[in-house]
């Protein structure tokens, strides 16, 4: 029989589509403002400045608008009583299993920028640098009791975690 | 030898005269310069700096020698370092891994050696450097409760004809070059121009002189030349003497080397698989290299990955022989399941791509830059039968499957691997979808561990997902659904479109029921 992988059960936050457009515009809007400035400022560098402006704003107006929506329809995430289940990505989509017997560390994890839009995201960390799972993007206090939960779980599960 | 076990040592005094010794070559370049050059401030710059280089070395030693501890007690490791910051570490002797043991040539000379102790975690390790080798012996018995006597009848030895797979490197090319680019460098650092030295202006006289092809030709030859000796050499001084023996405690020990020796000790009970390496050199030559896949070594660690090697290059099918003794049975030798047509396609695709997108700024500097050849964009189709080659190679190659308690996969084609590892060292999936796996139905499941990771690539959807459920039972099945259609048609983007729009609508009931979940809010 043919299997596929179900989404997680969980959304994250909406206020998360606000974040992810903040980072995107963070890495969008400098480049887009020098340039600006540059083809104000240079009269004769005029054309060539304003064709590469083009050639970044567009691109980059595409991805601030498309990137935020797309990535909250695939970021998911669930705890089950024996592992976690998270969904991450927008185009390179990546899914992702733990046991609980398997978790060694639980951390929360917020940037700055996640910090002004009340969010936090919650690392789980295995033996395997590969196997630690991010959720990011949760309300704040909701993301410190999964930390909690996920802490007594991990704990009560039996396991050598390596 | 009667010692108090818990003690305070030191690191040996002849660290410090280690740590010097690589000021030789740089101090005996100078010492010839001044003597021929005579004492101007091109010498005497190069000179001045490198006395403050050997003060600052011989003082950093002397404070390293100072301030560094180390005990071992019947239960623990415990090692303090540093003035300033100082660290203390104690790590439970059951906890140790590894026991790693180098000597380059200078440490041989003055009779120390460095002794790794690892844990798993690569900051965590423990590096003695540098302890006399009677304490390196004695600290390779950490490992167990107490090591055992080699059972002999046991042992691989290197065979002095393997040294053929030498020439099968893929470094050679490198190799060739580098003593070239040592010499330019070293002129550039006293400021002599290439053209000054008689011999380099007598060569490009000579070479200015004759025809390109004939320069081109000699030129790769005296590379070539160069770079099979250095592979032999290298080869010599690397796996000289490869020992790799099981001792009655179950532990395996791998010794090599010539100048620099290397004894490494692993417990039975971390080792997590083997890989088995075949580099398209190596493999025209039906040669392979095997290493043990190590609980807490990363495999794709390219210092790592030699020090684990259970075997040095050899004929495949003596790799396979160790690896069946190693593992228990002929693990690697399963036939293995094919991955879907679409894996073929995404590749050939991709070899076209790869040629030609660099085949459009090609054409563009053709025609811009004057001296550039306007048909240097022709290279692009020329490299396009190699690369369609190398992509049919590869998906000849992919492929997963079964054996016991070992799951195997195998992938690349310029790299080949074959990796079997054990499923219970599996501490979790990872599957990964890009946009074109993703239209051919397609993924790449990765399986985490600690002793690396592994992938399965481009394996179909279902596949894939049975394999994962297959090895490591349970840990994935609830996650599972029934596919909507086979898999492996184009439309499946469309239809996994609409299973999250249609899960994301259900998610208000299931916010509520999350945090219910987690107790409160």
């Amino acid at each position: 029989m043919e299997v596929d992988l179900r989404p997680p059960r969980h959304p994250v936050e909406p206020r998360a589509i606000r974040w992810w457009t903040a980072r995107a515009l963070v890495w969008v809007l400098p480049p887009v403002l020098v340039l600006a400035l540059l083809a104000a400022l240079i009269p004769p560098a005029r054309p060539w400045l304003l064709a590469t402006l083009l050639l970044v704003a567009v691109p980059g107006l595409g991805y601030t608008l498309c990137m935020p929506r797309q990535r909250y329809r695939i970021h998911r995430w669930e705890i089950t009583e024996e592992a976690v289940y998270a969904a991450s990505g927008w185009l390179w989509r990546t899914w992702r299993v733990a046991p609980m017997s398997r978790i060694q560390t639980v951390d929360t994890v917020r940037g700055p920028l996640q910090q002004v839009f009340g969010l936090s995201g919650v690392k789980v960390t295995t033996a395997s640098a590969a196997g630690s799972i991010r959720i990011q993007g949760l309300d704040r206090h909701q993301a410190t009791d999964l930390v909690e939960h996920l802490t007594a779980r991990a704990q009560a599960v039996p396991g050598d975690a390596t | 030898m009667s010692r108090p076990e818990d003690a305070w040592e030191r690191l040996d005094a002849r660290t410090i005269a280690v740590g010097l010794s690589w000021l030789a070559g740089p101090s005996i370049t100078a010492a010839v310069a001044l003597a021929t050059l005579g004492a101007t401030p091109r010498t005497l710059i190069p000179l001045a700096t490198l006395s403050l280089v050997f003060a600052g070395i011989a003082a950093l030693g002397v404070l390293r020698y100072a301030t560094t501890r180390y005990r071992i007690t019947g239960e623990r490791v415990e090692f303090r370092s540093g003035l300033v910051f100082r660290r203390d570490r104690s790590i439970p002797r059951d906890r140790v891994r590894t026991v790693d043991a180098t000597a380059g040539p200078v440490h041989r000379l003055l009779g120390v050696t460095v002794v790794r102790v690892g844990v798993g975690e690569q900051d965590a390790d423990l590096r003695l450097d540098a302890v006399s080798r009677a304490r390196a012996a004695r600290l390779r018995l950490l490992l167990g409760p107490r090591s055992g006597t080699p059972a002999d009848g046991d042992a691989v030895t290197g065979r002095p004809a393997w040294i053929g797979y030498a020439l099968l490197s893929g470094w050679t090319p490198l190799i060739g070059l580098a003593p070239f680019g040592a010499l330019f460098r070293v002129l550039e650092i006293f400021g002599l121009e290439p053209a000054e030295v008689g011999l380099l202006r007598e060569a490009w006289n000579a070479a200015s002189r004759s025809p390109w092809p004939v320069v081109a030709g000699t030129a790769l030859a005296v590379v070539l030349a160069v770079g099979f000796a250095g592979a032999l050499l290298l080869h010599v001084e690397v796996w000289w003497r490869f020992r790799l023996t099981r001792e009655t405690d179950g532990t395996y020990r791998i010794r090599r080397g010539l100048l620099g020796t290397r004894s490494l000790s692993l417990q039975d009970g971390r080792l997590r698989g083997v890989r088995l390496a075949e580099p398209l050199p190596l493999r025209w030559g039906g040669g392979a290299r095997l290493s043990a896949l190590v609980a807490g070594v990363n495999p794709d660690d390219s210092e790592e990955r030699t020090s684990t090697a259970l075997l040095p290059p050899a004929p495949r099918k003596e790799a396979l022989r160790v690896a069946a003794r190693v593992l228990g049975a002929p693990v690697l030798a399963t036939r293995l399941r094919r991955h879907p047509r679409a894996a073929l396609r995404l590749r050939l695709s991709r070899a076209v791509w790869t040629v030609a997108l660099p085949a459009v700024p090609l054409a563009w500097l053709g025609i811009w830059a004057s001296r550039l050849p306007d048909g240097l964009w022709l290279l692009a189709p020329v490299c396009l039968p190699v690369t369609l080659l190398l992509a049919a190679d590869a998906y000849r190659g992919l492929g997963h499957g079964m054996s016991g308690d070992y799951l195997l996969t195998r992938h690349g084609a310029a790299g080949r691997r074959t990796t079997a590892l054990r499923r219970d060292a599996v501490i979790g999936w990872t599957v990964g979808r890009s946009p074109a796996q993703r239209r051919r139905g397609l993924m790449t499941l990765t399986a985490a561990t600690s002793a690396g990771t592994h992938r399965v690539r481009d394996v179909g959807v279902g596949q894939g997902l049975a394999f994962a459920e297959e090895a490591v039972p349970g840990l994935l099945a609830p996650f599972l659904v029934p596919a909507a259609r086979p898999a492996a048609t184009a439309s499946s983007a469309s239809s996994v479109s609409s299973v999250s729009s249609a899960s994301s609508m259900s998610s208000v009931s299931s916010v509520s029921s999350a945090s219910s979940a987690l107790g409160h809010r």
